[in-house]
């Protein structure tokens, strides 16, 4: 698959444009999930990830072929998506950092459950998780991409992204733990 | 006595995460390859009249050079005395010269300014 992929971004490199479609149907979906982490609005998710796959037509020149394309592309579409933001000035996760932290122990508490009645979707847990903890458990879930390839992506640290990646992940389970006791009551 | 099976939260994770992928809409792909061959069009237009190189150069130099001579000439065979002794003639000479000049400086401000903006768009980003 990556030997293919390069021949077709040698193809595109001479000058072939068509074949970069190939590119735009395989990480279409990917890309408008990753913007959508970052700006939460489907339409503007879908204006990041047209932007992006524009700038990475142009830029294909500079794609290093030592990582995969899908690591280099998803750095380019997590880049639009915060200038997006910034120029948009879209407010932060409406959900606060501390907030965030405790989410996991507060998910499994009575009172939430209640609270709520249930009505938690996965969708609204994401959405509430702050947009690097989202984004970065869609990178190793859906793309099952390293520790080391997400670092790459968000240019972080990969001690930054464990620790981010483990919050996430409690917020995930104490959601399951929820949801199976749940469908079993 | 239900022994409780154990729980696969990497599995449960990683399928609750799919119900969470957006889907492009239907002509989202077109749209994509509509702009970039657009782009394209647009890179290819204006690369086409913003490379000035060393014949452009030697163009201008040209063409600076024949307008001389042929006041050179007009002016020999008007006053019928060498024109680098007339002052009518070097004062031609350095108008032209200065014209020339200031369309080349112009012409070499623009290209540089042009190639300084196409290298900031490409920006390596990996």
């Amino acid at each position: 698959m990556l030997q293919n992929e390069n021949d077709i971004i040698q193809q595109v490199l001479e000058g072939n444009t068509v074949a970069f479609e190939y590119f735009v149907n395989t990480y279409q979906d990917m890309a408008i999930t990753i913007a959508f982490r970052i700006c939460k609005n489907k339409q503007d998710a879908e204006d990041i990830a047209q932007s992006a796959f524009v700038k990475a037509y142009l830029n294909l020149s500079t794609f290093q072929k030592k990582s995969k394309f899908s690591s280099w592309f998803y750095r380019i579409v997590y880049h639009t998506a915060l200038t997006f933001i910034n120029q948009h000035k879209i407010p932060e996760s409406e959900l606060d950092v501390n907030e965030a932290k405790h989410l996991h122990s507060s998910l499994s508490t009575e009172a939430f459950v209640h609270q709520n009645e249930l009505k938690l979707s996965i969708d609204s847990i994401v959405e509430k998780l702050p947009k690097e903890d989202a984004l970065i458990i869609t990178l190793y879930y859906l793309e099952e991409m390293s520790i080391k390839e997400i670092a790459s992506v968000l240019s972080w640290t990969l001690s930054n992204v464990k620790i981010r990646l483990h919050r996430a992940r409690k917020t995930l389970e104490a959601f399951n733990e929820l949801r199976i006791f749940h469908q079993e009551s | 006595m239900i022994m409780k099976q154990p729980i696969d939260f990497e599995k449960n994770n990683k399928m609750l995460l799919q119900n969470t992928k957006l889907v492009a809409s239907d002509n989202f792909s077109q749209r994509v390859m509509h702009q970039i061959q657009q782009e394209k069009a647009l890179i290819s237009q204006k690369s086409s009249y913003s490379t000035m190189n060393a014949s452009d150069t030697l163009l201008y130099f040209l063409i600076s050079s024949s307008i001389i001579f042929c006041i050179g000439v007009i002016c020999f065979f008007k006053t019928e005395q060498n024109p680098l002794e007339n002052s009518r003639f070097i004062t031609a000479i350095l108008f032209v010269g200065f014209i020339s000049s200031i369309t080349w400086f112009l012409l070499i401000v623009d290209n540089f300014r042009l190639n300084k903006s196409s290298k900031k768009k490409k920006t390596p980003v990996n």
